[in-house]
């Protein structure tokens, strides 16, 4: 079925309002806080998949297809270095602090894809596999990889900024040593 | 024995974190995370991407402003671009001058200057036939003009006439006419046609005795020598065409008539044996009441 023009123009801007900012984030992330790359690939991934809005399917479905798209893009692309304070500042303004920047540099770009496609975006294993264009399984090593050589690049905690994980750890912590084993520990 | 309970905590824990630590733990695996300094680095790190918000992202630049600064494409892949372009039209331009300049192949040649000859001679032959007797040719079915004019009809294709004198004549026309015959049909078979539909065939026959006399003629015929070379070997096929034409002209029957006389002449030699038995008695007899009508006007 073909939409009347005006429609189709609506569901195109919709399209670009429910996307544009979280996949300019996933660029941001992907590119390493490089702005004007991230900027470029969003607007050339989003000018793609928009002229098929009419026939769009799941949101999350075509969310991954997007970054699968972005990836692809973002791994040809050939960028001079960008100042690090430019890079911190655009990371910043996704709460990447600094010891997160500095293990995400570790990373090549389909690594740093799989990363925070995985445990930033929380992404489902087929959508995954989707954006890495690859078997469910080989996604999830892909992750896992990556996500290995994240933790081995990372500096260490800290001081401040929120915990999620190790609160978690230390609930569970807690309900199972007790109140004082808690405190002691 | 404890060394080895840890390793194996440890294991597991290391496991779980770099397995995304979305499920719960178990208990002695979150008590070893919690105590130990390398697991818990890799808490801080997996704590780090989890506390990243996509989300808050702001919205992209303007496309323009981000494609003017971002790259289309590397050097070394604009430079295989540009040499694959170059290279293609650089083999058109080669192609196009090799075809300009090529000689052309025997074959080549002779089709196409059949192609070409073959309208000149019949449109040259028009006017010398129009100008001469057109009338006289098929009123004539007296043997004299009509039968010059049918045999110059096919005779002329050959277009090597030339040199080669009467007798090739005969043969160079047929060789020709079979291959052309349908194609430039109003060039050639016209001609023959022109005196009479049906008859033509036997005037050919007739007309060659009395062209003998009518040499004066044959000067004018020469024009189209140059292309026939010297193919007598088709006398055969001569007759066959002029029967073909023969349908032909009947379908074009008013333009042929002016076209045969002049170049007659000559060919009619070779190609009066054949035909002649055939036609001779019955075409004579029709084309003459048939003519009364046309030359009247």
């Amino acid at each position: 079925m073909t939409l009347p023009p005006v429609e189709n123009a609506l569901s195109r801007a919709d399209f670009r309002d429910v996307h544009a900012t979280r996949l300019h984030g996933f660029a941001l992330l992907v590119t390493h806080g490089d702005q004007d790359a991230a900027a470029h690939l969003t607007d050339v991934v989003l000018a793609a998949h928009g002229s098929r809005a009419s026939v769009t399917q799941h949101p999350e479905r075509e969310a991954a297809a997007l970054r699968a798209d972005l990836l692809r893009r973002a791994r040809r692309l050939r960028r001079p270095p960008i100042e690090p304070d430019d890079r911190a500042a655009a990371l910043n303004i996704l709460n990447v602090d600094a010891s997160a920047a500095l293990a995400l540099g570790a990373l090549d770009v389909r690594a740093r894809g799989a990363l925070v496609a995985a445990d930033v975006e929380r992404f489902r294993p087929e959508d995954l596999a989707m954006i890495l264009g690859t078997s469910t399984a080989s996604a999830r090593r892909a992750v896992r990889h990556a996500r290995r050589r994240y933790m081995a690049s990372h500096p260490g905690p800290l001081p401040g900024g929120p915990r999620p994980l190790r609160t978690r750890i230390a609930e569970i912590v807690a309900r199972t040593l007790g109140p004082e084993e808690e405190s002691r520990s | 024995m404890t060394r080895g309970i840890e390793d194996e905590l440890h294991a597991r824990s290391v496991a779980w974190l770099e397995g995304g630590a979305r499920e719960e733990p178990s208990r002695d695996v979150a008590v070893h995370a919690m105590s130990c300094p390398e697991c818990a680095t890799r808490i801080a790190a997996l704590d780090g991407l989890a506390v990243i918000d996509a989300g808050l992202a702001p919205v992209p630049a303007s496309p323009s402003s981000a494609l003017a600064s971002v790259p289309i494409m590397t050097w070394s892949r604009a430079a295989v671009i540009g040499g694959a372009s170059a290279v293609i039209v650089a083999a058109v331009i080669v192609g196009g001058l090799l075809m300009s300049y090529a000689p052309l192949l025997p074959i080549q040649q002779v089709l196409s200057g059949f192609s070409r000859s073959t309208p000149s001679p019949s449109l040259a032959a028009k006017p010398d036939q129009s100008g001469s007797p057109l009338e006289s040719g098929p009123s004539a079915t007296s043997s004299g003009s009509a039968g010059a004019t049918f045999v110059a009809g096919p005779s002329p294709r050959p277009g090597g006439f030339a040199t080669s004198g009467p007798t090739p004549f005969g043969p160079p026309p047929p060789t020709v006419t079979p291959s052309f015959g349908p194609t430039p049909t109003p060039g050639v078979t016209i001609p023959p046609s022109s005196p009479t539909p049906t008859p033509t065939s036997v005037p050919t026959a007739m007309p060659s005795p009395t062209p003998i006399p009518t040499p004066p003629p044959t000067p004018t015929a020469t024009p189209t020598p140059s292309a026939t070379p010297t193919p007598s070997p088709t006398p055969a096929p001569t007759p066959s065409p002029t029967a073909t034409p023969t349908p032909t002209v009947a379908l074009t029957p008013t333009p042929t008539p002016t076209p045969s006389p002049t170049p007659t002449p000559t060919p009619i030699p070779t190609p009066i044996p054949t035909p002649i038995p055939t036609p001779d008695p019955t075409p004579i007899p029709t084309p003459i009441p048939t003519p009364d009508p046309t030359p009247i006007p």
